[in-house]
Formats: structure tokens, C-alpha cells, sequence
């Protein structure tokens, strides 16, 4: 049996492997075919990017036009009302700062969650 | 494709050619190809026992190989990992064909009538095609890894999925069909 599989392993060994007919060229023409449809995926991506990233800039651009002048006017109101409540009496002074405070971070809040759920978005659509 | 200038890809040995391949030379890759093809292709070709199904799942497995090119971690390691991709997809091939590995089926494989047949006397020295070609399928794999490319049953296993018992058995018969095979002629 020993012979046997010495005589087996070198008729696996001496077999004759089949010559390039062609073969070659055909793998060479299937994978630049692939790199092209890969190259083209990659594009459209970059691109479909690029529109997705404008859309939310725009979406940024048109919440931060529609809430800016009402975040300054909060601003300043805050600003205004710290002012004066430093300027007088500590106890009754400083809730209405914590009040007027919570009403003037809503709307920044907002903004920034809009920001960071756009951000997250653009993430997950990057790894997928 | 700053690999790729500065290698003479003719004389350029194998490792160099996998690393320029793994950087997306195309032309590296080629020439890869051109070299390993007659290995994949008579591997393959020993599994199958149909030329062309052979050839089709070779070309399959290089397509494979430079998807996954990156995943190679050392040139050296490029046989083994080729011959793995190039069993896996001879076997996803089978399965899809509904081909069952697992079973060993004495009734189809009469071992006792084997010494009879006209490409049994052929020869003193095996003509190995004709003889795996008796073969089924699983023993055919199973002993085209173990004696033509040197696996050991684990390793087998280890490629194939296959249970030991399973592989063993496939070696065991399969071998002892061509043994009586060659005792015929």
C-alpha cells in the first residue's frame, strides 16, 4: 500500500497541467471589467454623496435662516435678564435666569440635535 | 500603480507580483494568473472530471482571489489560500448541483467490479484522469487533496467542512479503487 501511495503521489505530481489557451486573457478581461463597474460604483457614490451632503447643508442653512433672528433675540434677552438679575436681588433673580435660560437653549437644542442626527445619518450611510 | 513601474513583471518573482496585485495592479495580477493557471486549472480539473466546468470555476476562484487579495496576509501563504478558494468554490459548485459529499454509498461504488473495466488495463503507470474519473466526487476530492497537493486528513477537514471520519473514509476508498485499478493492468 505504501508503494501504491508513493506511486499515486507521483502520478499526482508528473500529471500534465493544462497549458494558457487563452485563459489568462479571459481572468485579465473579467477583472479590469470588474475594477470598471467597481470604479463607476465608487463615482456614483462620491456623487450621490456630494447631493446628499448639500441637501443637509441646505436644510441647515434653511432652519438656521427660519430660527436665527428668534436664538439672538433669546440671546440677548438672556442677557439682558442675567444682567439684571445679577444687578438686583440674588433668591427670585436667579430662577427667572434658570427659566428664561431653558426657554433660550430650545431652540439651539434643537439645532443641535438636527446637527448630530444629520451627522449620524451621514455615518451610517458611509459604513453601509 | 507605483508598484507597477518599477517591476519588470516577467522577472518578477511571485511574492513581488502578489504585493503589486494586493495594490491593485491589474498587470501583476495577469501575469500571477499566467503562472498559477495550469496549477489551478489541473487541480480543479482533477476535482471536477469535466474540462470545462473545471475551467469555469478556476476562472471563478482567480476572480475570488483578487477580490480578496487584500485579506492575504503573506505572499508565501498565496498557494495554500488560492487552493482553498479554488475547493471552497468547487464545493459551493457541487452544492449547488445538489452533489452530497457526506454519504458514503457502497451500492454505487462496487469496488469488486472495478479490476474489469477496459480503462483498468490501460497501463502499467496510472493514467490518472481516467482513473479519478471513477471516482465519485467526494472521493475524488478527498484524495486529490490528500496525495496530489499533500494534505493531511485534518487539513482536509479543516478545507472541506467535511466530517474526519467522512474524509478518512473517502481517502481509504477512494485510494483502494485505483490501487486495484493499477493491480489490473
Amino acid at each position: 500500500m505504501n508503494d501504491f501511495n508513493a506511486l499515486l503521489k507521483r502520478s499526482f505530481a508528473e500529471a500534465d497541467e493544462p497549458v494558457d489557451d487563452g485563459f489568462s486573457v479571459k481572468i485579465a478581461h473579467a477583472v479590469a471589467q470588474r475594477e470598471a463597474g467597481a470604479q463607476m460604483r465608487s463615482r456614483l457614490y462620491v456623487a450621490a454623496m456630494g447631493v446628499a451632503g448639500l441637501a443637509v447643508f441646505y436644510a441647515a442653512y434653511a432652519l438656521a435662516s427660519a430660527l436665527a433672528p428668534q436664538v439672538l433675540a433669546s440671546a440677548g434677552l438672556e442677557i439682558a435678564q442675567a444682567y439684571g438679575a445679577l444687578a438686583s436681588g440674588p433668591s427670585v433673580a436667579g430662577q427667572g435666569v434658570m427659566h428664561s435660560l431653558a426657554a433660550g437653549l430650545t431652540p439651539l437644542l434643537f439645532i443641535t440635535a438636527a446637527m448630530a442626527g444629520g451627522a449620524v445619518a451621514y455615518r451610517a450611510a458611509q459604513q453601509g | 500603480m507605483a508598484t507597477r513601474a518599477l517591476l519588470n513583471l516577467a522577472e518578477a518573482t511571485e511574492a513581488a507580483l502578489i504585493v503589486a496585485a494586493q495594490a491593485r495592479d491589474q498587470a501583476a495580477f495577469g501575469e500571477l494568473v499566467k503562472r498559477r493557471q495550469g496549477w489551478a486549472r489541473a487541480l480543479l480539473r482533477k476535482m471536477c472530471n469535466n474540462h470545462a466546468e473545471a475551467d469555469d470555476l478556476a476562472q471563478e476562484a482567480f476572480i475570488k482571489a483578487w477580490d480578496r487579495l487584500r485579506d492575504l496576509e503573506t505572499p508565501a501563504a498565496f498557494p495554500g489560500w488560492f487552493r482553498r478558494i479554488a475547493v471552497t468554490t468547487f464545493l459551493m459548485a457541487k452544492r449547488r448541483q445538489k452533489a452530497v459529499f457526506e454519504e458514503i454509498d457502497e451500492a454505487l461504488s462496487p469496488l469488486a467490479d472495478e479490476s474489469s473495466t477496459p480503462e483498468a488495463a490501460a497501463g502499467a503507470k496510472i493514467d490518472l484522469e481516467k482513473a479519478l474519473a471513477r471516482l465519485s466526487d467526494a472521493e475524488r476530492l478527498c484524495v486529490t487533496l490528500n496525495h496530489g497537493e499533500g494534505l493531511s486528513h485534518g487539513e482536509i477537514v479543516d478545507m472541506t467542512g467535511l466530517p474526519l471520519g467522512t474524509v478518512k473514509s473517502h481517502v481509504l476508498r477512494g485510494t483502494e479503487k485505483l490501487r486495484r485499478m493499477l493491480e489490473a493492468a
